[in-house]
């Protein structure tokens, strides 16, 4: 349990750590999102299966 | 973004627009870690109002650069764009009190961290409320900033709810 604890503490400082990027890369990083949920969109992908 | 940078720049220098500054999500990423988001909002002063077709200048101009409508946005580079006239006394604030970053070499007028708090208060939908909270969290406002402005637009009873929803 303290295993997970730790792993979920650096996973939080990790994910903090992104707000120290420049804005630029930042922005290239949600451009890159953007792009696959675009091609998610365009599969239908995004659709819960039946 | 670069494109929609130097795009904005060439606007203002026609005098299409008066000012612009960015604002939403893309904005808030200056701030915060990088968020999802599909489209960059931009908060534009015109020089004519009054005018019903408010937006037709700037899709002209736009245009002319191969940049085309898609939708109720502008496609300019990787990004849809859409350029959201001032709405009201905040945004206008908002709009003068813009930072310049810079963009990759390129100025960048951006909405300041207390404005897109703010205006995200004004406009009250889910992921606004998350926007003020990631900023909050992010250490680029406090919450007496929150308060500061928004009681000067008429958003104090609006913040105090928000504080009990959200932060107690």
């Amino acid at each position: 349990m303290s295993d997970t604890h730790d792993l979920l503490k650096r996973q939080a400082l990790w994910q903090k750590a992104r707000k120290d990027l420049s804005w630029s890369e930042k922005v290239r990083m949600a451009e890159r999102v953007r792009a696959t949920i675009l091609k998610w969109r365009a599969k239908g992908d995004h659709q819960r299966p039946q | 973004m670069k494109e929609l940078a130097q795009l904005l720049n060439e606007m203002r220098q026609a005098g299409v627009i008066q000012e612009y500054a960015l604002f939403g999500a893309v904005a808030q990423m200056r701030y915060t870690e990088p968020v999802a988001t599909l489209d960059a909002d931009v908060l534009v002063s015109v020089p004519d109002t009054e005018r019903l077709d408010v937006l037709s200048d700037i899709y002209e101009f736009c245009a002319a650069r191969g940049w085309r409508p898609e939708g109720e946005a502008v496609q300019v580079g990787a990004w849809p764009t859409q350029f959201v006239p001032i709405f009201s006394p905040l945004t206008q604030e908002a709009v003068d009190h813009a930072d310049t970053a810079d963009f990759e070499g390129v100025p960048l007028r951006v909405v300041r961290a207390e404005y897109l708090a703010v205006i995200a208060l004004s406009v009250g939908r889910a992921k606004d409320y998350t926007r003020i909270v990631a900023l909050l969290e992010a250490g680029s406002i406090t919450r007496e900033d929150i308060a500061a402005l928004a009681a000067r637009h008429g958003l104090a009873e609006a913040w105090q709810r928000f504080e009990s929803r959200f932060l107690t």
